[in-house]
């Protein structure tokens, strides 16, 4: 009689425990609290939690609760190698989030592609990945260069110079940097590429000075390159500075003593500062909203970036295309994500391009003045991710799981 | 090969309960062991040229590199082929053995020794991690293979055949190849240890120059045991690549050029198996640490690295090992 | 006149950057023999001191660095004491302990302070000269490197507290049997070695971002230097830093940086090959004929 009674009640906690799991979608979380990264990233973290928050209040997605399961990956590629596996097969988790450098999210795509884990990347990056089962919400090249450029130009003349930092990422943006410059009949008066490891540029400043460019894109990535804008202000160097990377990402211009930034111009698909700097309409109140849900939560947060935008808006599509789907099946909810999901967040309205999955935006054009304080000379709205689409990748219709860039464009 | 029994109990009691672990422990469990057991290689290679033979070489990671660069080139660009992992693997670690046969040549013939070798080797392995990290254009292509720079490398096929249904992709036969391989390691180093050769080298760390004055050829067994530690470091570039799919210049790095030596030198670098053993140790203990220690995961690492030099300057594995084999007298002959 | 000018100044630049990367790691590896993986450590300790106190505090500049230069030499004591004195004739050893610490210490820098700090602005303005501007406290740093090190030059060669630091080193029974305090001897000499990391982390402070990890950007130059020395430092590290920094700048000049890296890393490995002693034993044989 015992033994029944102890089999009936063991069966039943069985059978609830499974059941309960069944109650929950799980959220993988991949990103880097820790080490050389935690800068830009930690907002994302947090953005993550504040949606899945708000989602859960709201009854969650069909019904069920969505659950966060987060391992720090120490900005290290082999954690992510690692805590990827421990994800899809211990924790067996319905989506995976995450990765800032590309090169942590290469080190999982091919696993998740395998084994057919919907995967959403949400960082600014170099663009060209077409891949079926992975969405990115970040924003590219033809995003952030074919608006500020043809702008920089236009504002300050046509010489312009490029310091990069040398590697995937920053070769690629010099790439159509130069194209876009050639396209608008500008001259590259120069080109530097720098390695990671690099923080004294007495030499790289020699040379732009003697190359006397109207224009300085800096490609510059990581705390060692970013020591190129004290010295440069220390130099008395003086040249208008355009880059996609800075401010938007790591908040320079809050940790750096002025006036290292000033006169600096980046395109962000979002800063917390909009709602600061415009003062009314539909960009002061998506931001003023989304910065206040924000802080109620994180109050301690030293900066809203636009990466914590992004993962913000990938949790709110992700649910939507599950309900859309009715189901968390991965070749389901990408079908739904291709349908045209949209996401009205911090920025205003995002939407995912079908054939490419990546996010349109609207594109803010910030200017860091001498005291570090942030002005918004432009807003371009709804700018497409138009290159890969343009040039044969079609998800849509047509699997593909690679990373192209302008010198290997999809082959049609 | 003879194996004396009687005198290893403890190493054949740990394969044992090793080579059982598949019966007790999911898929996920499985490759996670696999994956800490690939990293043993490279230590023991550290451990034959440091351990035996007085040698810090930050070195290993670079031929760790190499091989699994040369592995993915290889097999990239001629998939398709029958058997194209198989004899990639061959040709990638003849590679990197010869690749560590003219670095130890310079070092050994060309009269570099002590903390001087550490330099070199480590200027060596940041040599080509810089090189590596900024091969992202079209031009750095090998045949069909992209070199990609910094954002790494994939694409390489896993190790298996192509009409056969086994291969190292994941599971079972992963784990069982490495685990025999690490067996056929383990006991060729101890054959090595206590033949002429290895007691020669063993010999040189004490006193270089009694021991070529007495006849021996030092410079010649300091090469070999160098290309056997760069064939080693080899063989575990190879397995992570295949474990991973995908290899990156970060693998030849200033950290990653410290870990085996960190590893090596708190495991026990005199001893094959607590080496074996305190590598699979601490690869796990870093990563549990990082899963549930958060922010303080490092800090901890860092922790029990000062205390292992501090207090257990032979090794804490080692030791441990040493307690373990002196209370349980069975486990002696 | 200007390209004179443009080419000291490059050249300069390099040059002072290497030998206060250097200065500390040549107290505590070239003449200690401590592999002291920390040393990027130090410096994080220095800039830290330095930045925190002058903002938090707001201490003047250089009173903020001689407080930062002070934090380092209290930590190099304390690390002494409790653990780099169980590792002197270990150099090997010494690869872990440090290893260790640096772990310890960058990430507890992270926990403590976050990801980033505020800076400061570096001091003194900057002048044209033709088509080109200079940033005046790069200019000082050149000169005052060459202070730093003619100073520690005179210390450990000419006084009689550096003969005795160099022989305990070298010979620290016989210094012993002789009546000297070989521990004191060591801490001090451990101490010096520390303090002049924190000065390197204190004097590039202003002209760096402030992040736990500062001290990397140190470290391997550190040791290639230290290396390229050779046997004696004090003699050694003025050339070395000029050969490597020659090295670097120019190859810089005619490819692009990465090159030059490689350049200077492939140059040690040479110079360790032909040049065993370095650039103090090349210079002392030549004094010696």
């Amino acid at each position: 009689m015992k033994k029944i009674v102890i089999f009936l009640i063991s069966s039943f906690l069985i059978l609830f425990s499974h059941a309960k799991a069944a109650d929950t979608i799980k959220l993988g979380i991949l990103e880097d609290e820790t080490g050389n990264f935690a800068i830009a990233v930690v907002p994302k973290i947090h953005a993550y939690e504040l949606a899945v928050k708000e989602i859960n209040a709201n009854g969650g997605v069909l019904g069920k609760q969505l659950e966060i399961v987060r391992y720090d990956t120490q900005s290290d590629n082999r954690r992510f190698q690692e805590f990827a596996r421990r994800l899809i097969k211990k924790d067996k988790v319905d989506v995976v989030f995450g990765a800032f450098s590309s090169a942590s999210r290469e080190s999982i795509r091919g696993i998740m592609e395998k084994n057919k884990m919907l995967y959403f990347y949400n960082n600014q990056y170099e663009g060209g990945v077409c891949s079926k089962t992975t969405f990115m919400t970040g924003a590219v090249p033809e995003q952030q260069f074919s608006t500020l450029v043809p702008w920089m130009m236009e504002k300050y003349g046509k010489n312009v110079y490029t310091i990069a930092a040398d590697y995937n990422f920053g070769q690629i943006s010099a790439e159509w940097v130069r194209q876009i410059v050639k396209e608008n009949g500008g001259n590259m008066v120069g080109e530097e590429f720098i390695p990671l490891d690099v923080s004294q540029y007495s030499q790289t400043i020699q040379k732009i000075q003697k190359a006397k460019p109207d224009v300085l894109m800096t490609l510059l990535v990581g705390a060692k390159q970013a020591s190129f804008y004290e010295q440069q202000a220390s130099a008395g160097l003086g040249i208008p500075m355009a880059t996609s990377i800075n401010v938007g990402q790591a908040y320079e211009h809050r940790r750096f003593a002025p006036p290292a930034l000033e006169n600096m111009y980046v395109t962000v698909n979002y800063i917390q500062e909009v709602h600061e700097v415009i003062k009314s309409g539909e960009f002061h109140d998506k931001s003023k909203d989304y910065v206040e849900r924000f802080r109620a939560l994180y109050p301690d947060e030293p900066y809203i970036n636009m990466e914590s935008a992004n993962a913000y808006n990938a949790i709110y599509m992700y649910a939507k295309a599950v309900e859309k789907a009715g189901t968390t099946d991965t070749m389901k909810v990408v079908s739904a994500l291709e349908s045209g999901i949209s996401q009205d967040g911090p920025s205003g309205v995002v939407t995912m391009d079908p054939k490419s999955h990546h996010g349109s935006h609207t594109i803010f054009l910030v200017r860091v003045g001498k005291g570090h304080e942030v002005t918004i000379p432009k807003i371009w709205k709804d700018i497409k991710p138009y290159w890969l689409g343009d040039n044969g990748c079609d998800l849509a219709n047509k699997a593909d799981y690679s990373q192209y860039t302008p010198s290997n464009p999809p082959k049609n | 090969m003879k194996i004396d029994y009687k005198k290893n109990k403890l190493q054949i009691l740990t394969f044992i309960v090793l080579g059982a672990i598949p019966l007790f422990v999911d898929s996920y469990y499985l490759d996670n062991i696999s994956y800490f057991m690939c990293w043993t290689f490279i230590s023991l290679g550290l451990a034959v040229i440091w351990g035996m033979g007085g040698i810090l070489s930050f070195g290993q990671t670079a031929f760790f590199g190499l091989a699994g660069y040369g592995f993915s080139v290889i097999s990239i660009n001629f998939l398709g082929i029958a058997g194209v992992s198989l004899w990639s693997i061959v040709l990638a670690l003849m590679l990197t053995g010869i690749f560590g046969l003219i670095v130890g040549y310079f070092l050994f013939y060309g009269g570099i020794y002590d903390v001087f070798i550490g330099i070199v080797t480590l200027a060596i392995t940041l040599v080509l991690e810089t090189f590596m990290q900024q091969t992202a254009g079209p031009e750095y292509t090998i045949g069909d293979a992209r070199l990609n720079g910094f954002n790494g490398m994939q694409g390489m096929p896993t190790i298996g055949f192509e009409n056969i249904p086994f291969g190292l992709v994941e599971g079972v036969t992963q784990y069982y190849f490495i685990l025999i391989l690490s067996i056929i390691i383990l006991i060729s180093l101890y054959k090595f240890k206590n033949s002429k050769m290895g007691l020669i080298f063993l010999a040189s760390k004490e006193d270089r120059d009694r021991v070529s004055s007495l006849g021996h050829n030092v410079q010649k067994i300091q090469l070999i045991a160098f290309t056997i530690a760069s064939l080693l470091a080899g063989i575990s570039g190879i397995l992570y690549t295949n474990w991973g799919g995908y290899i990156t210049p970060d693998s030849m790095g200033l950290v990653s050029a410290a870990l085996p030596v960190v590893y090596v030198a708190a495991s026990g670098k005199k001893d094959f198996f607590s080496v074996f053993i305190g590598c699979i140790f601490f690869v796990w203990l870093s990563q549990t640490l990082a899963i549930n220690g958060k922010q303080f995961a490092i800090i901890v690492m860092g922790l029990i690295l000062v205390i292992a030099t501090r207090f257990f300057p032979d090794g804490i594995i080692l030791m441990l090992k040493n307690k373990l084999v002196e209370k349980i007298k069975w486990l002696q002959s | 006149m200007v390209f004179l000018f443009n080419i000291f100044y490059q050249f300069g630049d390099s040059l002072a950057f290497l030998l206060l990367a250097a200065i500390g790691l040549a107290v505590i590896f070239g003449m200690m023999k401590i592999i002291n993986l920390a040393h990027g450590e130090f410096i994080t300790v220095g800039a830290y001191g330095t930045v925190v106190s002058g903002k938090v505090l707001n201490l003047p500049l250089p009173i903020a660095m001689a407080f930062g230069v002070l934090i380092t030499i209290i930590f190099g004591l304390i690390l002494e004491k409790f653990i780099i004195r169980y590792l002197y004739g270990r150099p090997l050893d010494s690869v872990v302990a440090t290893w260790g610490i640096s772990l310890i210490v960058s990430q507890s820098f992270l926990v403590i302070f976050g990801p980033s700090y505020e800076g400061l602005q570096t001091p003194m303005g900057n002048f044209q000269l033709g088509e080109f501007s200079y940033s005046e406290y790069r200019i000082f740093l050149i000169f005052f490197a060459l202070f730093i090190l003619f100073l520690l030059y005179y210390l450990f060669m000419k006084t009689s507290f550096g003969t005795l630091a160099r022989a305990t080193i070298e010979n620290p029974s016989i210094s012993s049997s002789m009546g000297v305090d070989v521990k004191n001897v060591y801490t001090a000499t451990f101490a010096i070695g520390a303090g002049l990391a924190g000065l390197t982390g204190a004097l590039y402070a202003p002209t760096m971002t402030i992040v736990p990890s500062i001290g990397q950007a140190f470290i391997v130059s550190a040791f290639i230097t230290v290396v390229t020395a050779g046997a004696s430092p004090f003699i050694g590290l003025v050339p070395a830093a000029a050969f490597l920094g020659t090295v670097q700048t120019t190859v810089t000049f005619f490819f692009k940086s990465t090159i030059g890296l490689i350049a200077i890393l492939c140059a040690v490995i040479l110079i360790i090959r032909y040049l065993p002693n370095g650039f103090s034993g090349l210079l002392l044989k030549k004094r010696s004929k």
